[in-house]
């Protein structure tokens, strides 16, 4: 199984941004907003800026031309790349809860 | 997609209220390079969140975070894409000096077959076609690179009003009239009745169309630099523009070596006519040359230069 180094991991704030641009490109409200309705958590402007400006600096998102002052931003291949191995962990890890409740249960 | 949609609905929707005006004031608690790079948006996400102390605290504690650990982007970005920006306008500046170079060789090659022998040459023919292939694939390079850059900086003027912005788009095509209306006059007006024989009118009417080209040049570099500083664009497309204007920079150095090839042949076939007074305007073709090659030479610099920044500083 391969370890996600610790400088690659992804916080909670920006896995549920990433995974929030998966299906798109969005601007910061609507980011807010799509996070709340998936999660049920809703991001506070600073964390959610604290969050795309880290995520931009490692190049896992990028922002997009706009016309207006809401500038949207996407995901990049590494965005992508990095989220897909962060949900993979994730998988392991809700594998091996499943597992262990079953187990503690019977 | 829907996420792109949302990502362009009209900013109508934005409707700040006075708790949103207290959070926008926040911003201020951010580092100046922060609010350079993410304050207009940031702020526009703010005139739709309510206020709250929680979004308060959060907003309070991410600007100290911001200065207390500022990330790679914060520490480099506006330098970085300044950079970017400014190499990519570099390379367009030493491509203005190169065309006015350009049209001063086109000048002093116009009447070269009746002129020289040397022209039948297959090595100054080839140096002259290769001229016209390098300027040719250097003006492509300008048009990939610069055109994006100009449709966005226009595009986002006119929504948001920007007229002057826009104005400044004017400049080059007004430039280039005010360029050919003197030029008509001198062959029509002024050449008909001065004495062209008179050398001292020939240089002066010279001087006036290039002085008049060079404000011109000047006039629209100026004009089309101040738009690319204070338009809207996205970094993307400077950072598409970075391989057109290495393009841009090598096919002006080449021009610069075929140029200079090119004197060498007219030399080595016709020493005579080198050395005679068949230059620009009836000036020395060695001095002429040399001072083409020279600035070509200059402009192309420029331009590699330009262009080896724009790509170390793509990762913006």
């Amino acid at each position: 199984m391969a370890a996600i180094p610790d400088e690659a991991k992804l916080g909670d704030p920006a896995l549920l941004i990433l995974t929030s641009l998966a299906e798109g490109a969005k601007h910061g409200y609507a980011m807010v907003d799509d996070i709340e309705r998936f999660s049920g958590s809703r991001l506070g402007p600073g964390t959610l800026y604290g969050a795309l400006v880290r995520l931009e600096e490692r190049g896992l998102i990028e922002p997009v031309e706009s016309a207006d002052r809401r500038r949207p931003y996407r995901l990049t291949l590494r965005g992508s790349q990095a989220l897909a191995r962060e949900i993979e962990a994730l998988d392991r890890v809700v594998q091996l809860v499943r597992l262990r409740l079953a187990g503690s249960s019977e | 997609m829907s996420g792109a949609r949302d990502a362009r609905e009209p900013a109508e929707d934005v409707v700040p209220g006075r708790g949103s005006l207290v959070l926008r004031r926040l911003i201020l608690l951010y580092p100046g390079t922060w609010r350079r790079r993410y304050g207009a948006e940031f702020e526009a996400l703010l005139e739709q969140t309510p206020l709250t102390l929680r979004n308060l605290f959060d907003v309070g504690v991410s600007a100290v975070d911001a200065r207390l650990n500022p990330t790679a982007p914060m520490r480099k970005w506006p330098f970085m894409f300044e950079r970017l920006r400014a190499s990519e306008l570099a390379v367009f500046a030493g491509w203005v000096l190169f065309v006015i170079a350009g049209l001063g060789f086109g000048k002093m090659t116009e009447n070269w077959d009746q002129l020289s022998p040397a022209s039948g040459s297959p090595a100054v023919g080839l140096a002259h076609d290769a001229v016209v292939v390098g300027a040719g694939v250097a003006l492509l390079g300008i048009l990939a690179a610069g055109v994006p850059i100009a449709l966005s900086i226009a595009r986002s003027a006119s929504r948001m009003h920007h007229w002057q912005l826009l104005g400044l788009f004017a400049v080059p095509p007004i430039s280039l009239a005010v360029w050919i209306g003197v030029t008509l006059v001198l062959v029509n007006v002024v050449a008909p009745g001065a004495r062209f024989e008179d050398r001292l009118a020939q240089v002066l009417a010279f001087c006036v169309w290039v002085g008049v080209f060079g404000l011109a040049a000047i006039a629209s570099t100026v004009a089309v630099t101040v738009a690319a500083i204070n338009g809207e664009v996205a970094p993307e497309l400077y950072k598409r523009a970075v391989t057109p204007a290495g393009i841009v920079a090598v096919a002006m150095s080449a021009v610069v070596l075929v140029v200079a090839l090119w004197g060498v042949a007219v030399f080595a076939t016709e020493p005579t006519l080198f050395w005679a007074n068949d230059g620009v305007l009836a000036t020395s073709t060695a001095v002429s040359w040399l001072t083409v090659v020279a600035i070509m030479a200059a402009g192309a610099g420029v331009a590699l230069r330009g262009a080896a920044v724009a790509r170390a500083s793509r990762f913006v």
